[in-house]
């Protein structure tokens, strides 16, 4: 899998990694189970700071996307071990908030939905 | 005899240099003359004209060069020996860089123009190519450290020099775990070809330490033999010294060369472009980029960051040694040419910044020609200057201040041991000297 590292972006980098990671998992691209770069590896790869990255991971597990231990380091968590925080519901509801007033309808907005999941399950 | 050695000694640095960056316009990594450019333009007429004429300017610059050697080698010369051989030397690695950073220049107008320039800050990471932190283990630079450890045995003499290329192997360790930036050599999107090119890289690296580090003991043992026989001790380390740069050269040439044939097709579509953040195709200056170390962009040398103040310090330093080159060569002709003062006051003989007590001199000795195997241990060591600490079977460690080009000279032992060697730059001076130690 491919990570990009926009320098020039307003997100910050942690959050950067941590968005594509996720993006990453959901379209397939990492699978449960398959091991992360270590923490140092990445700093040493992208040139971002350690703890920039330690960051990143820290809140993938805390979200369940990443369990994490001495022995194996970082890994792609098994989809049941995700669950969907406070955070996520807020975003979805202002996303769908956002596609209701450019003036799609709900059928319109499902279909989109299932269009970017489908794309998710890399069908 | 001196001044043809000294020249012989640097005069390949210009076949090398034109090797180093005419190899630059072969395409690898999709790097040609430090620019980054498509698969498409590697057929582009444009770029191949700028391509000749940088090699046309290098070859100029190269012959041009070497023919300034020969007014230095004229007897007139002489007097300016030293700073005209550092002047040149400085010549001989900054210039042949001029037509590279214009035919660069050149290059990048050109790839502005054909639209092929990526200008993003960003990073890319190819997380299934990440190459393992696997490295040599330090054992195995332990066996050049006790090699360089073993002539103390038989030549007490020189132990500090001995203990500290000893120290210099235990340092290759550290150079080669951590001068070397363990980043993916990532070229486009082809993830076997990047964790070949990583390995590639790696591989080479950690040899050329190792290898470093034995030449380094063969260097000790063939120096402990100067005493015994001196033409092996000599041959053995000239030997060394040209098959430790030899290998060097061709460690570098084989990465280049593998760097180039497996790169051949990349950069049809997707490529890595680093461009903005080399300036002039040489100083790596990245200030998103955390790390101080990095690697080259071909070869499998390193580099710092200039972004920051650990990499500014070094290149500093680096480009401060370079340019005081010229008043190194300065201050060695004044030093070789000043004149040497013996002089016996009252109580005390006082030469350079030795002072002998006269009731301490327990024998004077007048030697008309020198040891032959007189080794310098620390100090000046030139044509017309012998000033420092040196050693030989004759005398052993002793003080030394003289010109070797004039004899005779006063071997002076003192009751506590020490002993010294000197002479001025007259023979009937120094015989004074004598007579006058003799009498009293």
């Amino acid at each position: 899998m491919f990570l990009t590292v926009d320098f020039s972006s307003s997100v910050p980098l942690y959050l950067q990694l941590r968005n594509q990671i996720v993006v990453g998992i959901a379209e397939g691209k990492l699978v449960p189970g398959e091991r992360l770069p270590t923490i140092r590896a990445l700093a040493e790869e992208s040139g971002i700071n350690m703890m920039t990255v330690s960051k990143a991971y820290q809140i993938l597990r805390q979200e369940g996307y990443i369990v994490t231990d001495r022995r194996n380091g970082a890994t792609v968590a098994a989809k049941n071990e995700v669950c969907v925080g406070p955070d996520t519901l807020r975003e979805l509801r202002l996303r769908l908030s956002e596609l209701r007033l450019s003036g799609m309808s709900k059928v319109d907005i499902l279909a989109l939905c299932e269009k970017l999941y489908e794309e998710g399950d890399g069908k | 005899m001196m001044k043809t050695a000294l020249w012989l000694s640097v005069f390949w640095v210009v076949p090398l240099m034109y090797w180093m960056l005419a190899n630059e316009t072969k395409f690898k990594k999709n790097l040609v003359l430090g620019v980054t450019l498509p698969q498409a333009a590697r057929q582009d007429e444009a770029v191949q004209r700028e391509i000749r004429s940088f090699l046309r300017s290098l070859r100029v610059v190269c012959i041009a060069l070497l023919l300034l050697i020969v007014p230095c080698l004229l007897p007139a010369a002489d007097r300016y020996m030293m700073t005209l051989w550092c002047l040149w030397l400085l010549a001989a690695i900054v210039a042949p860089y001029a037509p590279y950073v214009i035919c660069r220049r050149r290059l990048l107008e050109l790839k502005d123009r054909r639209g092929w320039t990526q200008t993003r800050r960003t990073a890319m990471v190819n997380t299934a190519a990440l190459s393992p932190s696997r490295w040599l283990p330090p054992w195995l630079f332990l066996p050049s450290v006790l090699l360089c450890l073993v002539p103390i045995l038989y030549d007490r003499a020189m132990t500090v020099m001995y203990a500290a290329m000893a120290v210099l192997c235990l340092l290759f360790w550290f150079g080669y775990r951590y001068l070397y930036r363990n980043k993916a050599e990532m070229v486009d999107g082809n993830t076997e070809l990047t964790k070949v090119l990583s390995q590639i890289r790696k591989r080479n690296w950690g040899s050329m330490w190792l290898i470093t580090a034995y030449a380094m003991a063969a260097l000790c043992l063939g120096m402990s033999l100067w005493t015994r026989i001196p033409w092996l001790g000599l041959s053995l380390t000239v030997l060394i010294t040209i098959a430790l740069c030899v290998a060097a050269v061709c460690t570098e040439m084989r990465t280049r060369r593998l760097q180039e044939k497996l790169t051949r097709d990349s950069g049809a579509d997707w490529y890595v472009d680093e461009d903005n953040r080399w300036i002039g195709g040489v100083l790596y200056y990245n200030p998103d980029d955390s790390r101080t170390m990095v690697n080259s962009r071909i070869g499998l040398n390193s580099t710092v960051n200039v972004a920051h103040t650990p990499g500014k310090l070094v290149m500093g330093f680096t480009l401060l040694i370079l340019l005081a080159l010229p008043f190194f060569g300065l201050w060695m002709d004044r030093m070789s040419t000043q004149d040497i003062n013996v002089t016996i006051g009252a109580e005390q003989l006082e030469a350079g910044s030795y002072t002998v007590p006269l009731d301490r001199i327990a024998e004077v000795e007048l030697l008309e020609t020198l040891p032959s195997d007189l080794r310098r241990v620390v100090g000046t060591s030139v044509n017309t200057l012998i000033k420092g600490d040196f050693s030989s079977n004759q005398t052993g460690r002793v003080k030394a201040l003289l010109d070797p080009t004039v004899g005779p000279y006063l071997l002076i032992r003192t009751t506590d041991g020490a002993c010294y060697l000197l002479g001025t730059r007259d023979a009937a001076a120094t015989a004074a000297l004598y007579a006058r130690l003799a009498g009293e």
